[in-house]
């Protein structure tokens, strides 16, 4: 008998699959069988349910946190309020989410930092709804209006919350809340910006919404009253001391470690459900996380606590923006919704394309930008170096923007 | 809200599915049996996270469901006989043979997996077919990583000897 290779033996082996029909049928059926048995659950992925920023865990999808619905359910009579909770601007839901779901987690909103929280959880729904409909492109102008208004709205809502914890004196909350403001804007402003290069035919309509959130970010009046306080918050509750103290560094190296712990996690259970870009875009934003905390506790042991505040804030929202950017990039990869059922056969061959297979226009426009994208991150982590500190808040919202709006841009250490 | 569910599902069946056919196939010998469990396993995976379970590896999840629905089969259905083996396990207009010569390789490779122990064939498949380390089989076939590791060294071993394969 031949000898023959285990190479040979594997390769003749995985010759075996599915036709390509085979498949398709397959797929259909579990397609008829997903609609038919739509998800029992009653904590879907984006339904944002208040709690305190600092101790987002995997609890959220416990069902332990089921009551929450149960108290939506029973307030406006159940399906109902659950079936809004998916709906866009343009449907009939939407006016039961916006005004009865959004009132109800209010309501349910107990403390300062939870509302300030929840205002930026919806002032991102806000910008998410936004992009999904740009993708499907639905996004029309009278829609997109509303959309801005609603987000500058929830956006300045949050700014005023922040500025109202600083009052206060509930620094840890307010960072924590700033942190999650920050990477909010980031990470949709990218978003936003990316749709505008791929879809050009709705370019105009993203910009219009991406200054909107740039704004927001740059706001000088509200946004320096707060980096103020927060500062003021970083030197300790005591007006006495002019610096931030070790336990205040501290404590702020253990809200950082604990995000960058969740995110990590998030990332090792939802990678293998995303396509290599996003997961890349992510790992490479934890990257940056990483950098700035490392770079922080070098800050510590030399006792800059100020700066080791400063960088440790960076390491929090840069893995809150990893997180943010997965989560909203994977949800809009495949845009199911029920009345344009067809559409889920098209978004799949534009996934295909995505990943490589194909080669249409798409391919072309996404590939170098996704090459130049890790390219200028891994500039910015050189520039990081030379310049031996990580600019923050409004600035880093400036960079991001800029590498993606001028690909031609060179970032000089 | 459940966009997310349906999307990760339908993600994980394009880049599995084929995956867990041949799996299937080559412990059931039969392509529509095969088939048909292969619907099984994502059947039973939508039912699963769609009661909003996490699931932490997508890939082992679907393997061990695979693993278990495979060994359900098998004791329901007697040993398949070499000669049913030959005029119903290969369809003849199987697309993914280019030639005969290929065919009876494979004739022969299946033959040899036959006579395997069932045990060592299984770690077999997973590790080269499947190209799962000794932890990811673990995971599906729900033993020991130890179990598999000395599992796997010995079903090795029993290949080269009834192959004759240069590993």
């Amino acid at each position: 008998m031949e000898k023959f290779s285990l190479k040979q033996l594997v390769s003749v082996l995985q010759k075996i699959s599915l036709f390509p029909e085979e498949k398709r049928v397959m797929r259909e059926r579990l397609l008829l069988h997903i609609r038919n048995n739509p998800v029992r659950s009653n904590t879907p992925q984006r339904l944002h349910i208040a709690k305190p920023a600092f101790f987002f865990t995997r609890l959220t999808n416990n069902l332990q946190f089921m009551p929450i619905i149960l108290i939506l359910a029973l307030l406006v009579g159940g399906s109902v309020s659950y079936a809004a909770e998916g709906s866009l601007p343009g449907e009939a839901l939407y006016a039961v989410k916006t005004n009865i779901n959004e009132s109800v987690r209010t309501i349910v909103a107990f403390s300062d930092e939870a509302r300030a929280s929840l205002e930026v959880s919806l002032a991102s729904e806000r910008l998410e709804e936004a992009e999904e409909l740009a993708v499907t492109g639905k996004l029309d102008a009278e829609t997109r209006a509303k959309v801005e208004k609603n987000f500058e709205t929830h956006a300045r809502g949050a700014r005023e919350r922040l500025t109202k914890l600083g009052e206060e004196k509930k620094f840890d909350a307010a960072m924590n809340v700033e942190t999650k403001l920050d990477a909010t804007l980031l990470v949709h402003e990218e978003i936003l910006t990316d749709l505008g290069i791929e879809k050009k035919e709705i370019k105009d309509s993203v910009e219009s919404i991406v200054v909107k959130v740039r704004a927001v970010s740059t706001n000088t009046g509200g946004e320096k009253a707060t980096k103020t306080t927060l500062s003021m918050g970083a030197r300790g509750d005591t007006s006495t001391s002019t610096h931030a103290n070790v336990s205040s560094a501290e404590g702020r190296m253990g809200a950082a470690e604990n995000k960058m712990e969740e995110v990590r996690k998030y990332l090792a259970s939802r990678r293998d459900t995303v396509s290599a870009e996003i997961a890349a875009m992510a790992d490479a934003k934890m990257k940056l996380a990483e950098h700035a905390f490392a770079e922080a506790k070098v800050k510590m042991e030399a006792r800059s606590y100020d700066m080791a505040v400063t960088l440790f804030q960076s390491a929090m929202r840069l893995a809150e923006a990893a997180k943010l950017s997965l989560k909203v990039r994977s949800g809009l990869q495949i845009n199911l919704h029920p009345q344009t059922g067809n559409t889920v056969f098209t978004t799949d061959e534009e996934i295909k394309e995505k990943k490589g297979t194909g080669s249409e226009d798409n391919k072309d426009d996404e590939k170098p930008q996704d090459k130049k994208e890790s390219q200028e991150e891994g500039d910015i982590r050189g520039s990081l170096d030379a310049d031996g500190e990580i600019k923050t808040g409004n600035t880093d919202v400036g960079v991001g923007a800029e590498i993606k709006t001028n690909l031609k841009l060179q970032i000089n250490p | 809200m459940h966009t997310e569910f349906e999307a990760q599902y339908l993600e994980a069946y394009e880049k599995y599915a084929d995956a867990i056919f041949r799996h299937c196939f080559f412990r059931l010998m039969d392509r529509d049996r095969a088939r048909d469990l292969t619907q099984d396993v994502f059947l039973r995976t939508w039912e699963y996270i769609g009661k909003g379970t996490k699931v932490e590896n997508m890939k082992a999840f679907l393997y061990r469901v695979a693993n278990n629905l495979i060994v359900d089969s098998v004791r329901k259905k007697t040993a398949v006989s070499l000669d049913f083996l030959h005029e119903h396990g290969f369809d003849p207009s199987d697309k993914s043979h280019h030639a005969t010569g290929i065919r009876s390789e494979m004739h022969e490779v299946l033959r040899h997996l036959e006579s395997i122990d069932v045990q060592y064939r299984d770690v077999v498949l997973l590790r080269f077919v499947d190209g799962m380390g000794p932890k990811e089989i673990a995971e599906v076939l729900e033993e020991s990583e130890n179990t598999v590791s000395v599992r796997l060294n010995r079903a090795i071993k029993k290949i080269q000897e009834v192959m004759r394969i240069d590993m």
